[in-house]
């Protein structure tokens, strides 16, 4: 086992890896109630083509698979795992993003049989006929309320700009159309491959005993055969992209009240590897701040004019194998909004002139960001990215925020923006025709 | 610990070494007389949140709060019964976690009562500064359109608007563009005082704090005292005979069945944990008879699921549906209270329920802010509980108690939002 300690901020990280593969932290944080739990796999919803488990030969499945798969795998043969974590008074749910799919639970007692539910149900899988066909009534449902949010439009719409034709601009939970395809034989296909104990992690945060925790999963995991562990043979999404791709412009008339419109930058550059992968992160949320911020320079003039309001708000999203940003609002000047940010990401270099003392206040304000998260056990353990940042948490984040300067943002500014990587989407209230 | 600062006044330390930051939390209260104080009071809240004569913009708060290593400010509306709240509230960082004496409570203290005592005036003629008045006006009219694009809250709404005999009640909680076009600088500017001298005030700081740390805070904000209390804060009104029906088609890919029922029983007294064990297992958890039925069981809806505010007696469900079913549904979601009248539920799902309200009541705990809210609730309903007197009240709940809750619950409203517009 490896123990961490966090002085700064009074913590103490447990890893462990178990002789399957699958790599276990746990974070004591004996002044809550709460335990929570959360089994990750290092499959999401743009894995959609990879070599079944035992073969060489590639498959593609539908979209909207790795998704389904989560939604099934709560429910079993004779009973489903709601129930069981509900004996205890558990809450339980999932999640599925590009890149990896989440179970968790939380609970204030029996921790112990929490635990076991969770590692069972996600371990045991069972599909049939008649519970996949039942779930496409649900995930068809699901799919339609996100039809009509013309935010998660204007999302989806940009990640078509940016990269058209991927799984990346497929809403994770597929289409009616592609769901519809899914077979039993399929979701096992997909759970053999991706949910080896080798390619999953689990970390437990809050009220908790480390010695006790630990022996109570080697013994669930013991118990259980898994077949050898495998590598996994998936497309690399990075590498299926050209950027010629990039759409630079779309809109779609929805029946919105105000125009939206969303400036997206595709990143083209490569994301340095482990811990400096996370750094570029933060140099990029540092630049965002400086360029985008209510704090930055630009801020104040477009909201006194009225091209932007509170709904003007960007983010950064990085996983395996991309990275982009998206900065966004709603305004009665589509154009404007837009140009206006097109032109500051364009005038990067000149806006960080003698930004120095702007530069500390951000270095600041991302360093309370980060301290304030920690309050939250779901936070601590969600931002957890496992192999991506070579298992950094967010103990890790503030000294390498204290590392970067400002001539580390003028250097990220230049590699990340570039005027081939930029895209326009906007959605525009329908012509009134009444 | 709590205390009495003055008349109309309280102030509350709660100390925990359980987070890593300091929260504080300063609401003003009123019973709502007239339904143009949801705008007025809307409109005050976001003027306050982005300046004062120090920080005249939001460039120069965000920068403050920026070099108070990114604590975070803002102000908050919420109705609850009778009673409206304007909350501000403001977390830093602990000093103990950041290089050097930062002093950031002191700071805190300076910058809470600058906000809310010297908002960004025009003198001498008494007003909210003018540009940025109009300005936050035209952002709040814009806001309040664009709810509209979010088809469940819309959905809520309407039912709302349906249900709710009083004005006050049936307004969203922000207001109504029409009263807010009628506001001017002037007369924001006499509400703010009035609000200042009147409403009650309950101040919460919670923290790895000491007792000193309260009375510093304190000195910063200082209070009159109120000459008048709260009085009533519970909303309640009368069963009506007909049932408000209406239907609403727009173009949509799903469609929205909301349905509001009466249910006579308010926060605390009597029957009130029955209620919420009612409440869960009706449509208040993936164990209830809705989720089972309607989601699992008949793959109707991602989402179906039921509520019940007990500051305005009100019980509701909501879903999200294909328009073909509507009728189909109604009549699930019928079906589901029903069983509840007869007591069909398994004795093993209803221990359940109850284990599942119990550790959502101690996970509240677990959140610094939300334990701050409770306190204020707390003092303002002036019914503080225990949590081990909470759980045994649950625990206590029968069976044929939740029966004669479902026996209580009246329909009153269904709105139906149908998507399939015939073009």
């Amino acid at each position: 086992m490896r123990v961490k300690e966090y002085e700064q901020f009074g913590e103490t990280l447990y890893t462990l890896v178990l002789p399957n593969g699958l790599k276990v932290n746990m974070l004591p944080r004996p002044n809550f109630h709460k335990t929570y739990g959360i089994l990750t796999t290092n499959y999401g919803s743009l894995d959609s083509t990879f070599a079944p488990l035992d073969k060489d030969e590639l498959c593609k499945v539908p979209d909207g698979i790795a998704h389904f798969l989560e939604h099934k795998l709560f429910e079993k043969k004779n009973y489903d795992a709601f129930d069981l974590f509900g004996k205890y008074g558990a809450d339980a749910n999932a999640y599925t993003s590009f890149t990896r799919t989440s179970y968790l639970f939380s609970a204030t007692k029996n921790v112990k049989e929490c635990l076991d539910i969770l590692l069972d149900f996600v371990q045991t899988p069972y599909f049939s006929d008649e519970t996949v066909a039942k779930e496409k009534g649900i995930i068809g449902q699901e799919i339609k309320m996100y039809d009509d949010d013309p935010n998660w439009r204007l999302f989806f719409g940009m990640l078509g700009n940016l990269y058209p034709n991927t799984p990346l601009s497929v809403d994770i939970a597929g289409s009616v159309e592609s769901i519809a395809q899914i077979t039993p034989e399929l979701l096992y296909t997909c759970y053999n491959a991706f949910y080896q104990p080798s390619n999953m992690n689990l970390f437990i945060v809050g009220r908790l005993d480390v010695e006790e925790l630990t022996s109570w999963i080697e013994k669930n995991q013991s118990l259980k055969d898994f077949p050898s562990a495998q590598k996994i043979q998936r497309v690399q999404f990075e590498n299926t992209l050209e950027s010629v791709d990039i759409i630079p412009y779309r809109m779609i008339e929805l029946d919105v009240q105000r125009p939206k419109t969303m400036v997206g930058i595709r990143g083209l550059d490569v994301v340095p590897e482990g811990r400096d992968g996370l750094k570029y992160k933060l140099t990029i949320d540092l630049l965002l701040y400086l360029l985008y911020s209510e704090s930055s320079k630009n801020y104040l003039e477009l909201y006194k004019r009225g091209i932007l309001d509170d709904s003007f708000g960007y983010e950064f999203q990085i996983e395996r194998g991309f990275h982009f940003a998206v900065i966004s609002g709603d305004t009665k000047n589509p154009q404007e909004l837009s140009n206006e940010i097109i032109g500051i990401a364009e005038n990067a270099q000149n806006i960080l002139v003698n930004q120095q003392s702007e530069f500390q206040l951000a270095q600041r304000e991302l360093i309370g960001r980060y301290i304030t998260s920690m309050n939250s056990l779901e936070s601590i353990a969600n931002q957890y990215a496992g192999d991506l940042f070579e298992d950094a948490t967010i103990f890790d984040v503030v000294p390498i925020i204290e590392k970067i300067t400002l001539d580390d943002i003028k250097k990220v500014a230049q590699d990340f923006i570039r005027s081939e990587a930029v895209s326009v989407y906007q959605v525009l209230p329908k012509e009134d025709v009444k | 610990m709590q205390k009495q600062v003055t008349t109309g006044v309280t102030a509350a330390l709660i100390e925990t070494k359980q987070f890593k930051t300091t929260k504080i939390n300063v609401s003003f209260t009123t019973i709502l007389e007239d339904k143009s104080e949801l705008a007025m009071r809307t409109l005050i809240a976001n003027l306050l949140e982005v300046s004062s004569q120090k920080y005249p913009n939001q460039k120069l708060i965000s920068d403050k709060l920026a070099e108070m290593y990114g604590a975070s400010f803002g102000t908050t509306v919420n109705r609850r019964g009778r009673m409206h709240t304007i909350g501000f509230s403001f977390t830093c960082v602990n000093d103990k976690y950041l290089q050097g004496n930062q002093n950031l409570l002191t700071q805190a203290a300076e910058f809470l009562q600058e906000v809310i005592f010297n908002p960004l005036v025009t003198s001498p003629q008494a007003k909210f500064d003018l540009q940025t008045f109009a300005r936050q006006k035209e952002n709040l009219i814009n806001y309040i359109q664009t709810i509209k694009e979010n088809k469940q809250t819309y959905a809520s709404l309407q039912l709302q608007a349906g249900y709710f005999l009083d004005t006050i009640q049936y307004t969203p909680v922000y207001g109504d563009v029409t009263d807010l076009e009628n506001i001017n600088a002037k007369m924001a500017y006499e509400y703010y005082q009035k609000m200042l001298q009147e409403d009650t005030i309950n101040i919460v700081i919670s923290g790895d704090l000491i007792t000193s740390d309260l009375s510093e805070l304190l000195t910063h904000l200082p209070f009159e005292a109120r000459k008048k209390q709260l009085g009533d804060i519970y909303y309640t009104q009368n069963i009506t005979n007909t049932v408000y029906q209406k239907e609403e088609k727009q173009s949509l890919n799903q469609s929205k069945l909301d349905v509001a029922y009466h249910l006579p029983i308010s926060y605390r007294t009597e029957n009130y944990y029955a209620a919420l064990v009612f409440n869960a297992l009706f449509g208040g958890s993936v164990l209830s008879k809705l989720f089972i039925n309607v989601r699992e069981k008949e793959s109707m809806a991602y989402y179906a699921s039921s509520n019940f505010d007990s500051f305005r007696q009100f019980l509701y469900v909501q879903t999200g549906i294909e328009a073909q079913n509507k009728e189909h549904v109604l009549r699930l979601i019928e079906r589901q209270l029903n069983s509840l009248i007869s007591g069909d539920v398994s004795v093993e799902t209803f221990e359940n329920v109850k284990k599942e309200l119990l550790t959502d009541y101690e996970s509240r705990y677990d959140s610094q802010g939300t334990a701050m809210l409770q306190q204020v609730m707390d003092t303002i309903t002036q019914v503080s509980i225990q949590a081990t007197e909470w759980e045994e009240k649950i625990a206590a709940v029968t069976l044929e108690e939740v029966c004669n809750v479902a026996k209580m619950v009246n329909l009153q409203a269904v709105y139906f939002l149908n998507g399939e517009e015939s073009s």
